[in-house]
């Protein structure tokens, strides 16, 4: 069962990828759609975000003391926002996380 | 005038940086996917079938819950619906190429290696050999995708819980998400979806995923249609 699923997603992405690298779908795709797909990114990942910085064992925490990746996750948005670097990000949530970790 | 192969090479060399995000993403799928019941074959096979990571790690996620396929296919194919975006606004650049050269393309276009085309494009429009940049830097991403993915699969005994790996995939779409909010509309997308990921938790399926994802995009095309209709007026 795994793998009729895994192949249906893997063939729909595939499309997904493919589509526009043909001229013929490419001109049919109406220029409204470009709006609304300009937020998937931004609304997809923020939604897969949201829940795993803030759902801590299960129960939405949002006390710093307990939660401690809402204060890692802040000061690497805090980064990405001054460095727009994807190494500086990861980097500064992962450490200031284990440094929260080891003091508290 | 660069050859085919150092076009390639240039194409490998610029996509490095990424493998130091991508290659913890791919370790951590690999974890994940262990953990989740998944047998090594289709962990691994996985990296080559979807070559998402973002949905990847969702697929695993909710099949390990329990939710019924064609969930699980609609969250990877609306996690995945970015790229129809991507391979857009590349369609001028490729239009002329072999069916087979898009083809292979197409396959390799990811998040990294759109960012680094569009900027290809920009600085070498005319460069004759621009697809063997974009060949070369794809298939350098996706070989340590995949070395990620098996080491990830291998060593997951190995990894331990307190090194918080997961939290590097929230890092690194925090990473990809942050450079995107330009506008007003970008953030009111930003947080509508963030408040319905959580709002919307008690419903089965993981559908607040889906649903958070969708109120998210429309909260940004209202958003972006009232901003402009302003515009109009006070003009």
């Amino acid at each position: 069962m795994i793998w009729i699923v895994m192949i249906v997603a893997g063939l729909i992405t595939y499309s997904t990828r493919f589509s526009m690298f043909n001229k013929s779908i490419a001109e049919k795709m109406p220029k409204w759609v470009e709006v609304p797909l300009h937020y998937v990114p931004i609304a997809l990942l923020t939604a897969i975000i949201v829940p795993e910085v803030l759902i801590y064992e299960q129960n939405l925490s949002l006390s710093i003391f307990e939660n401690l990746r809402i204060i890692a996750a802040s000061f690497a948005i805090l980064i990405a926002f001054i460095s727009r670097n994807v190494i500086a990000t990861i980097a500064s949530g992962l450490v200031c996380l284990w440094v929260l970790q080891w003091l508290l | 005038m660069a050859s085919k192969t150092s076009e390639f090479f240039m194409g490998a060399r610029d996509v490095m940086p990424h493998h130091l995000g991508v290659f913890p993403f791919g370790l951590v799928f690999g974890v994940i996917a262990m953990a989740s019941g998944l047998s090594t074959l289709e962990a691994i096979l996985m990296s080559s079938i979807i070559f998402g990571g973002a949905s990847q790690i969702v697929f695993v996620q909710l099949w390990s819950a329990g939710v019924p396929s064609f969930i699980v296919g609609s969250s990877v194919a609306i996690v995945n619906l970015r790229h129809l975006l991507y391979s857009a606004s590349l369609t001028k650049y490729v239009e002329s190429l072999p069916l087979k050269w898009r083809m292979i393309l197409a396959y390799l276009l990811t998040d990294q290696s759109y960012a680094l085309m569009v900027q290809k494009y920009r600085i070498d429009k005319f460069s004759d050999y621009n697809h063997y940049y974009f060949l070369g830097s794809g298939l350098t991403l996706w070989l340590g995708w995949q070395i990620a993915t098996i080491v990830g699969v291998l060593g997951a005994s190995f990894i331990s819980e307190q090194w918080s790996l997961t939290f590097a995939i929230s890092l690194t779409f925090i990473a990809i998400v942050i450079p995107l909010l330009k506008t007003r509309a970008d953030l009111i997308a930003c947080f509508v979806a963030g408040i319905l990921s959580i709002l919307l938790q008690p419903l089965p399926w993981k559908l607040w995923l889906i649903l958070a994802g969708l109120g998210g995009i429309a909260a940004g095309w209202i958003a972006t249609t009232v901003i402009k209709k302003n515009r109009r007026s006070e003009k």
